[in-house]
């Protein structure tokens, strides 16, 4: 099956084997093309390999949100990508005051505190300037 | 055989027993209402009360060191919860609130007296205690065995079972928790169902669209535990 023209990529950094494949497959059918890496060091290895994409989501159980977001910097930088492309940190463990928002941390580095799936796929729509599921009604 | 009253609220145990052997039990049974992430005892606790559920629904897991837990067995009002006061051993299992509702709490040293007396009091907790052993062995072998959308539906089935309607409140929070697994696979399957049109999930509200279609794709594990205690409870 080919590949449509102009589909965007997004470079998923997910670490847990359960939720990998099921991100993958969702995105997959909202039209996205998914690259994957399963931990930091997977992702330096794939980028210098030339790995290209338009979006960078990264989720790392276990470690402080803000050294997620320099590993997912960090990436992009390795990658030599545009300054702009956007990196999604998702949060695991918050509160309900949090669950539902996403915070603009600085420039295109955004965290997110899903309440579901269709969060992100609203975030990932705008950070891309597709139109989101409400906009396509 | 005369069957308690209809007063005893919906527990199968107490509702199955003689009136004789529901006479002896009812004044010791203290109506009480669980609410919903309380914890009613904790594993090393020796017991000083049971609970039968009656529209509440009990939560039965490990608890680990490092404070994780998992989910290993449910208890509605088809059973009771804290099997452990029988044998006047310590508890293995954190039994936590998984729906707010009604139980009637009864007193270990009462349960013991009752059960010594045989009966079919004695006669529906070891049916009781054999199909529970069944749900926790089986439970085990889905955690190990398949993937986190069979557990999720099985879940699903063997929740929407007891608490005897269509939506519920559940966080994927807590959803995750109980099923070892990571805040976001639960996102993940809560859309695939979603998007089969199985179920409607938002801000932590769950709704059942289409439960003979849950029931087509659910791994095995539903079918064997739920034949189980169907089938010891019709002996």
């Amino acid at each position: 099956m080919s590949e449509p023209k102009n589909q965007l990529t997004i470079f998923l950094v997910e670490e847990d084997d359960d939720t990998r494949p099921l991100m993958r497959e969702n995105l997959q059918r909202e039209g996205y093309r998914v690259l994957l890496a399963v931990d930091e060091e997977d992702a330096m290895d794939r980028v210098s390999g030339g790995v290209k994409a338009d979006l960078i989501i990264i989720n790392l159980v276990g470690k402080p949100l803000e050294r997620v977001l320099h590993i997912g910097r960090a990436i992009r930088e390795h990658a030599k990508y545009d300054g702009h492309t956007p990196l999604v940190v998702m949060a695991e463990k918050y509160g309900a005051d949090l669950e539902g928002t996403d915070v603009n941390v600085s420039g295109n580095d955004w965290i997110t505190y899903p309440e579901d799936h269709e969060q992100l796929r609203n975030l990932l729509a705008r950070l891309l300037g597709q139109p989101s599921k409400e906009e396509q009604r | 055989m005369t069957t308690a009253p209809t007063a005893t609220g919906r527990n199968r145990i107490l509702a199955s027993l003689p009136k004789e052997e529901y006479d002896r039990l009812s004044p010791h049974l203290e109506p009480v209402e669980l609410v919903l992430s309380d914890v009613i005892f904790r594993p090393e606790e020796r017991l000083a009360h049971v609970y039968f559920p009656t529209t509440s629904v009990i939560s039965l897991l490990t608890d680990l060191e490092d404070g994780s837990g998992l989910e290993v067995g449910l208890v509605g009002f088809e059973g009771l919860a804290g099997v452990s006061a029988l044998s006047e051993t310590e508890e293995s299992k954190l039994a936590t609130i998984q729906h707010t509702g009604g139980a009637f709490k009864l007193r270990a040293s009462v349960l013991r007296e009752e059960f010594r007396r045989g009966g079919v009091f004695q006669q529906r907790l070891l049916q009781y205690m054999h199909a529970l052993m069944s749900q926790i062995s089986q439970s085990v072998v889905c955690n190990v065995r398949h993937k986190v959308d069979q557990r999720m539906m099985r879940w699903l089935l063997m929740h929407h079972d007891r608490v005897g309607k269509d939506e519920f409140k559940m966080t994927q929070e807590f959803i995750a928790a109980l099923l070892g697994v990571r805040r976001a696979s639960v996102t993940e399957v809560a859309q695939q169902l979603q998007e089969a049109g199985l179920i409607n999930y938002h801000r932590g509200h769950i709704r059942i669209l289409d439960r003979p279609g849950i029931e087509q794709r659910v791994c095995e594990c539903y079918g064997v535990v739920k034949a189980e205690l169907g089938h010891r409870h019709s002996q």
